[in-house]
């Protein structure tokens, strides 16, 4: 892998082994842009000491970043298996078929060991500057509030959190999660995460610029992927349902597209227009439903749009969430909710903190916000866009290092 | 850098997404003494219940509709259940389910929030429950088929409850547009397990239900006490 490209975020479970991590925050940089995700579990998941559903991965490759969140279904008690093998298979169909390269899309997110990437808690020069110290107060940290919600003293408890960070130091992007005691952790010496998802099946196309078909056979491969994947298992993809949104953007032209099947949010942020949402899809029109990648007839239901470069370019920052987060920052009142959300959120992740701190801290807010009513889990990834003069980054891959 | 990442004050929306909760109470004078005491003990025990739930208080919003040989709704519309203070009860008259089920007909038109994507927050599917003790007046059946024909077709959890022997299992079927339960007995002891049954699937419900369902099925209720039978 080259020092320029990154996996970040939630790592794809082998089902029945688990490990899937209750809170997760990572971040990763490529040329101008800055992408810090975050995903903590559930206040009402906590209560019940089940699992956070939610999934997020982000890629590089080339020119391009792609972004994958995914949404278990809650009713369905394996449905993580899906959205964190989703995510994966999802961000690295679409970055293949945009740059006509593998393995990528076929790489498992980093193990222990291996595939370029290493797991460390303690602090290099670069990567995620945190002590093994300081991850624990992190850690304890993000349930905060768990007295008030009446859970235990278990909530708080947490295996050693794990940091991945690349191995090559001029690589700038890491991951860092923690999980409770209370969810069991499966051996790590399961079985190898690589997964057959089809490379028999699948030629290698030459880059094609035909973005909206791109993002369709992604999906479809997508798909497929998981048909594959629940049936190496003895399970049927019923078993394992989620929602899925996509979203990749290329980081010298500016040129996105996005898709998405089910509930959540693709979003951005611009000067002239303020917050928008660029992504319609359809919605069952019932709270509580959504469609989901897993269903017989989810190609009705999958929306996918672009956004020219002439567009594009005037967006300050995107937005990728789970409907854990969308439904508490879009319905009124006030009438500009969600505009007030993405400037705050963009302000607070462009104070001059070095990204693992932004990304931890942004974990920390969705670990511990407080809303009636909102206790799902929740799960948001930010790309920023830096315009000024020392944000530019050397196309040639090796980011200059940021001002600390 | 700091070891506690800085608070960040971001803009959230205002509004709470409600779980409305109807319960139609067969006051009929079939009800008198023992049976209507222990509803009306019962509705306070379910409302101190719910309110103990930090979820649950939060989040659902409570109506009582009263039948006998009329219909009247207890409540102003749908009301916090924090806010929720147990009116008196009486028993007497006959059973006009119809107009009850009228009502909440009319309260499912006017107090339920519908969803609109970056507008107000819509409320969750409603859940009804019906008590009754006795066969209801006829002309029932138009006004259920009201419910159904609802443009919305949002209602799909109407849990009848038949209480003590005068029920007929196959017309509490009929009523319902979900579970259906018996009662044997009518005394304090079984209804109050009746309204703890009923407190534990509401707070059940409120905490699942921000779980994303991809089917839409009916709500799915705990195990009932031994002294209420499942009619399947």
């Amino acid at each position: 892998m080259r020092s320029d490209e990154f996996v970040i975020g939630d790592r794809p479970l082998d089902y029945p082994a688990d490990g899937h991590p209750d809170w997760s925050a990572a971040y990763g940089v490529m040329r101008r842009y800055t992408v810090l995700g975050a995903s903590a579990v559930g206040q009402q998941h906590l209560r019940r000491s089940s699992p956070r559903d939610d999934a997020f991965c982000a890629r590089s490759a080339g020119e391009w970043l792609g972004i994958a969140v995914a949404d278990g279904v809650g009713s369905q008690r394996l449905s993580r298996y899906g959205a964190c093998f989703a995510v994966d298979a999802l961000c690295g169909e679409m970055l293949r078929r945009l740059t006509g390269s593998s393995p990528l899309g076929l790489t498992p997110l980093p193990r222990d060991e291996g595939d370029g990437y290493r797991r460390q808690a303690t602090v290099p020069s670069t990567g995620m500057r945190h002590t093994r110290r300081s991850l624990r107060r992190l850690g304890r940290s993000l349930t905060r509030g768990a007295p008030r919600m009446g859970l235990g003293p278990a909530a708080s408890e947490f295996h050693p959190p794990r940091v991945y960070t690349p191995a090559d130091p001029a690589s700038a992007a890491g991951t860092v999660t923690w999980l409770r005691q209370t969810v069991d952790e499966a051996s790590s010496s399961a079985a190898d995460g690589r997964d057959d998802v089809g490379e028999g099946q699948h030629n290698m196309p030459p880059p094609d610029h035909e973005l909206a078909t791109i993002m369709n056979e992604a999906f479809r491969y997508t798909r497929g992927a998981l048909d594959r994947f629940a049936e190496g298992r003895s399970l049927t993809v019923r078993d394992i349902p989620c929602t899925l949104l996509g979203f990749v953007l290329n980081t010298k032209t500016s040129e996105c597209a996005m898709g998405q099947i089910g509930d959540g949010l693709i979003g951005a942020l611009t000067a002239s227009e303020g917050a928008l949402r660029l992504l319609h899809a359809p919605r069952p029109g019932e709270p509580g439903e959504t469609y989901v990648v897993t269903q017989d007839d989810w190609a009705d239901y999958l929306a996918v749009d672009l956004l020219p470069s002439a567009q594009a370019r005037k967006v300050n920052t995107f937005f990728v969430m789970t409907d854990g987060v969308e439904e508490d920052c879009t319905h009124t009142p006030p009438p500009d909710v969600f505009d007030q959300f993405a400037r705050g959120i963009d302000r607070y992740m462009r104070e001059a903190h070095p990204p693992e701190q932004n990304a931890t801290r942004l974990l920390h807010y969705l670990a511990n916000y407080t809303k009636p009513g909102s206790g799902d889990d929740r799960t948001l990834a930010v790309v920023l866009r830096d315009d000024s003069e020392g944000g530019s980054r050397d196309d040639e891959g090796a980011p200059e290092p940021r001002p600390g | 850098m700091p070891e506690q990442p800085v608070e960040m004050n971001v803009t959230l929306s205002e509004g709470t997404r409600r779980l409305p909760v109807y319960l139609l109470l067969d006051c009929s004078s079939s009800m008198t003494g023992t049976p209507i005491e222990a509803v009306k003990a019962g509705v306070d025990r379910f409302a101190q219940e719910v309110r103990s739930d930090a979820y649950a208080a939060e989040a659902v919003h409570f109506a009582l509709i009263a039948f006998d040989s009329g219909a009247r709704m207890l409540t102003e519309g749908l009301e916090s259940i924090e806010s929720f203070q147990p009116p008196d009860l009486r028993a007497s008259g006959t059973t006009n389910l119809a107009q009850a089920l009228e009502l909440l007909n009319e309260s499912l038109d006017r107090d339920i929030r519908q969803s609109v994507t970056g507008g107000e927050i819509g409320d969750w599917k409603p859940l009804v429950f019906i008590l009754t003790d006795a066969w209801p007046d006829s002309g029932w059946e138009a006004s259920r088929q009201k419910l159904l024909d609802r443009t919305n077709r949002r209602l799909l959890n109407v849990i009848t409850v038949g209480c003590g022997p005068n029920v007929n299992a196959e017309q509490l079927k009929a009523i319902s547009l979900g579970a259906t339960f018996h009662m044997e007995n009518q005394d304090e002891q079984s209804y109050r397990e009746f309204f703890d049954y009923m407190s534990q699937s509401v707070q059940r419900v409120s905490t699942r239900a921000g779980e994303a369902d991809a089917g839409g099925s009916a709500v799915d209720m705990p195990k009932p006490p031994d002294g209420i039978q499942y009619i399947p």
